[in-house]
């Protein structure tokens, strides 16, 4: 059996390597088959082909998890509140309260209204940097108080279950990331309407997260 | 001893947190969802290689998961509890999505295409080293069968005989659809990594 190489060249398969074939597999599974590291050290194709599968099952085991984005939980938690399962909702947090009274939630609206009917040629006009870019899609009023959100989360961090303030520090800086991404393309795309979506998006559930974890503080500290 | 004290702490933490959310308790279902997101979402990402799916199927596994928890009774690990919850959400997609390649004991003829083991002289040693964004990639391109035995047995550590029992099919299928997948892997990741002259895939972007 002849097995063809990339550049023309053939490989002539032998009995030992349709030997080592057959078990190869075995071999890989933990079982004991000195006929395959001999042939292996012998046969230059067939000792690659080892060499190859040790290193990727190796790989495999090793790979990272991944982080999924933030609005996995935003959408479980909204149908866990929605069908009841979450039996005591919590209250609205003082900061929740303060955006929701009139003079900001209607400061807040005129900003997004704003930033949807004229944020394009504002943009164009100002040439804004990145984070003028985001005051103008946010809002300054929903910035600053983020801002404030994370200075007091920091100041009472402390508080939480390690195990907890690790998951806020992660969906922290998760939302963190996603900020910036948005962030730097509209810098270079002030026009790209997805990125100031997901911008707005990602400051709203920021106020949320740390929202949560200055509750959680404040009833750890009681 | 360390790794057996971190695990019984970790058991711990699980248990109280579970006996809160059994109450109704948000505070607890967030962090039973912090600790466990990763690997929930990581499974479903490798399983299926599409990351709108997996976020949805990691959304559909924590919501399983939360409907469910007041039948756990802790007679299994809840990561193992977990775990299996989210293969079998995972599996149920695929097999709606008409994959029958998921079913290991079924013969399907694309899985059997013959498996090319070809270098060139200068390229005898296919890999030194494999990053991660490339192993990912070359795993996304598996078959959904073969997919799935691989990242169940070679990511996720389960052995034969519970992916025999997780996928319905023989412990030997497992073994031998494991066996295929690992040289289509190779094959995968060969082809990744040489020019397109030499017929390697280009990659995106």
């Amino acid at each position: 059996m002849l097995q063809q190489g990339g550049n023309g060249a053939a490989h002539q398969a032998t009995a030992s390597c349709r030997d080592f074939d057959v078990q190869l597999s075995d071999y890989l599974e933990g079982q004991d088959r000195p006929a395959v590291t001999t042939h292996a050290v012998e046969c230059e194709f067939c000792g690659a082909v080892l060499a190859d599968l040790l290193l990727a099952r190796s790989a495999s085991a090793g790979l990272a998890e991944d982080e999924p984005p933030a609005r996995v939980w935003a959408n479980v938690r909204a149908t866990l509140v929605a069908e009841g399962l979450i039996h005591s909702p919590r209250q609205r947090g003082r900061w929740m309260e303060w955006l929701l009274t009139p003079a900001p939630a209607a400061a807040l609206t005129a900003l997004v209204l704003l930033s949807v009917f004229a944020g394009r040629s504002l943009i164009h006009r100002y040439h804004q940097t990145a984070v003028d870019v985001a005051e103008i899609v946010v809002g300054r009023d929903l910035m600053q108080n983020v801002s404030q959100m994370e200075v007091a989360f920091r100041a009472q961090s402390a508080r939480l279950n390690p195990t907890v303030e690790r998951a806020y520090e992660e969906d922290l800086a998760s939302l963190d990331g996603e900020i910036k991404e948005c962030q730097d393309t509209l810098a270079r795309q002030p026009d790209d309407n997805l990125s100031r979506e997901y911008l707005a998006s990602a400051y709203t559930e920021k106020a949320r997260v740390l929202e949560s974890a200055l509750e959680l503080g404040d009833s750890d500290g009681r | 001893m360390a790794s057996t004290q971190s695990r019984a702490s970790k058991a711990a933490s699980d248990a109280e947190l579970i006996a809160r959310a059994q109450r109704g308790d948000e505070e607890a279902f967030g962090a039973l969802f912090e600790v466990h997101k990763r690997r929930v979402y990581s499974l479903c990402l490798r399983m299926t290689g599409d990351t709108a799916e997996a976020e949805d199927l990691a959304q559909e596994a924590f919501l399983q998961l939360f409907r469910k928890i007041a039948t756990f009774r802790g007679e299994s690990a809840f990561s193992t509890w977990l775990h299996r919850l989210v293969v079998n959400v995972v599996l149920m997609h695929l097999r709606k999505k008409g994959l029958q390649q998921v079913s290991l004991d079924e013969p399907d003829a694309s899985q059997d295409e013959p498996l090319k083991r070809e270098y060139g002289d200068d390229d005898k040693r296919l890999l030194h080293s494999i990053d991660r964004i490339t192993l990912s990639r070359a795993i996304d391109g598996l078959p959904p069968g073969y997919r799935a035995v691989l990242v169940l047995h070679d990511v996720e550590g389960y052995e034969h005989n519970e992916i025999a029992q997780i996928l319905n099919c023989s412990v030997g299928n497992s073994k031998s659809q494991l066996h295929k997948a690992r040289l289509k892997l190779r094959e995968l990741l060969r082809s990744q990594r040489l020019p397109a002259s030499m017929g390697g895939v280009k990659p995106p972007g």
